[in-house]
């Protein structure tokens, strides 16, 4: 399959944070969920696909060019949204326009105008008096405005209210549904990734710790409930991580099929993309047997 | 094109601006009309003539508006200094250096866009200016136009090398310590100066400092009109120079240059 964003052993040092060996790939028309807890090193990875802080180590392709070499160009076809939306509070919907037009070669003013309609943003009042949910729309109508084949999303519905929050899911499902359009977006929010995602890569403390299709790695992984008598007789291999709870002590594998088999009388349940990220956060601090 | 996307970013962080910098213009131009008619046939006339009689020296010694003149035609240049690195501050408010790292813009259009915003601000203060000098002059024949011209394009370039320095700072510390970046070269100026001229003047016998005090202007227009040329040339040098160094220091710094 296509790849259109490669990280291979991309290395970022600050002393105190390192974004260590980070190998990440987004298949050409997936939306690819970039998940973990706040510090892990999303926007980190995000400044460093976008070239706006230069890496240590590693070689970034995006849609198989380094970034290096033809940056320029290469942004011509990404549109990006941040958290924080980044344009002058004192400037309009309009005033972003003229100026996008003259950045962009492909700016497209009425297709920017269609969605300002569409999200009922205002053209004319001053961006600075815009809640976080039209700020966030403004920034997405910039990012799907000039022929962009790839949208990097920087935590974009994060401290939305869930309405606004699923009008933007639906927007990037629309967006992807064109053939050579994908989407990396970073979130916390494992909810919205559940729903939209093809594929999921968790980042913890500067490492990549588990990347695939989200269908399999929800498939995969399952929750075994364990009294402590069960858990003395559970392999570690097949241990994740476990979190105790006032009952019984919670263990997240790897392989579910497998660990029902091999495990037949202790409960396993479905698991979900938050499960999945707080015992792979939670891996080296959790005592496996208590 | 993609450095007029840029520059039309930079004239709406500087439109409020432009607007009292008009009014400034248009208020000094005013002022500077009535000043010069009023040391033709007005209460400035009858004040000079006064002095000189008390004083025992001719109108033009005892009563030199020419040094008034001159402080109006660079009001407007001083103006435009602090302007500029107003775009620096809106940017770092809006947080704009990650959205402008993303887009398809390189180092040397981020800077030059930069530059080009001041010197488009330094040619509209320099029009001001000028039409200052003119009205002025025009009002009055002890304020030759050349002369004023000289000024005006001399302190342009004072202030262009000044202005030059303090953005290729600000790019290398940062924006929020743009207050003390645009402070520091005033103050270093300003004390080597003051030492430089008590140093100078130390050596001096009264004879000769009492000659200096009493030709003092005299001294400065000679100045001004003997190396207009040189301070032109060294602030289109320094221009080039620091556009070089502001576009290493960026691509060095990225996201963090802005901000």
């Amino acid at each position: 399959m296509d790849k259109v964003l490669e990280l291979k052993n991309v290395t970022k040092d600050y002393g105190d944070f390192k974004l260590d060996n980070v190998n990440l790939s987004v298949t050409k028309g997936a939306i690819c969920g970039f998940i973990g807890q706040n510090g892990a090193g999303k926007t980190t990875t995000i400044s460093l696909i976008l070239d706006i802080i230069k890496r240590d180590a590693g070689d970034i392709q995006v849609f198989g060019e380094n970034i290096l070499e033809n940056p320029t160009a290469i942004k011509e076809r990404i549109g990006v949204v941040f958290d924080e939306m980044g344009f002058h509070d004192f400037m309009t919907a309009t005033q972003i326009s003229k100026m996008m037009a003259n950045i962009y070669k492909n700016w497209d003013e009425a297709v920017f105008f269609e969605y300002l309609e569409k999200f009922s943003l205002p053209r004319k009042k001053r961006c600075g008096a815009f809640s976080r949910g039209m700020r966030m729309k403004l920034q997405i109508a910039v990012a799907m405005s000039h022929g962009a084949e790839l949208l990097i999303m920087d935590e974009p519905t994060s401290g939305l209210d869930p309405i606004v929050r699923n009008e933007i899911l639906q927007i990037f499902q629309e967006f992807v549904m064109e053939e050579n359009h994908t989407i990396l977006l970073s979130s916390h929010i494992t909810t919205d990734l559940e729903r939209i995602a093809d594929e999921v890569v968790f980042i913890n403390k500067g490492k990549i710790v588990l990347a695939g299709n989200k269908d399999e790695i929800l498939e995969t992984h399952g929750l075994m409930k364990c009294k402590k008598n069960d858990l003395a007789g559970i392999d570690e291999k097949d241990i994740i991580s476990t979190r105790p709870s006032a009952f019984c002590t919670e263990v997240l594998v790897a392989d579910r099929e497998a660990c029902m088999k091999k495990y037949p009388k202790v409960t396993m349940e479905q698991t979900t993309l938050e499960d999945i990220m707080i015992f792979y956060v939670n891996r080296n601090t959790s005592t496996l047997k208590d | 094109m993609i450095m007029k996307g840029l520059l039309i970013k930079d004239y709406y962080c500087l439109k409020k601006s432009l607007k009292s910098f008009l009014a400034l213009t248009i208020g000094v131009i005013l002022i500077g009309i009535m000043f010069a008619i009023s040391m033709e046939h007005g209460n400035m006339k009858i004040a000079a003539a006064e002095t000189a009689v008390q004083s025992g020296v001719d109108e033009a010694t005892a009563f030199d508006m020419f040094r008034v003149a001159v402080w109006l035609v660079i009001i407007i240049p001083m103006a435009f200094v602090g302007n500029v690195v107003d775009c620096f501050k809106a940017d770092m408010r809006a947080e704009f250096g990650k959205q402008l790292f993303s887009l398809p813009v390189d180092s040397k259009q981020i800077v030059a866009a930069r530059y080009l915003t001041c010197i488009i601000y330094a040619l509209v203060s320099f029009v001001g200016a000028t039409i200052t000098a003119i009205c002025i002059s025009g009002a009055s024949e002890q304020y030759p136009f050349s002369e004023l011209m000289s000024v005006i394009v001399l302190f342009g370039s004072v202030m262009m090398i000044y202005l030059c320095i303090v953005m290729c700072l600000i790019y290398l510390i940062g924006v929020k310590y743009a207050d003390y970046i645009q402070s520091a070269p005033l103050l270093i100026v300003m004390i080597i100066a003051m030492v430089f001229s008590n140093v100078k003047m130390m050596n001096m016998s009264e004879a000769e400092l009492d000659s200096l005090m009493e030709n003092m202007w005299g001294t400065v227009k000679g100045f001004i009109t003997q190396n207009v040329g040189v301070f032109m040339l060294v602030a289109v040098v320094i221009l080039v120079i620091t556009y070089f160094a502001s576009v290493q220091i960026v691509e060095k710094r990225r996201g963090k240059a802005i901000c």
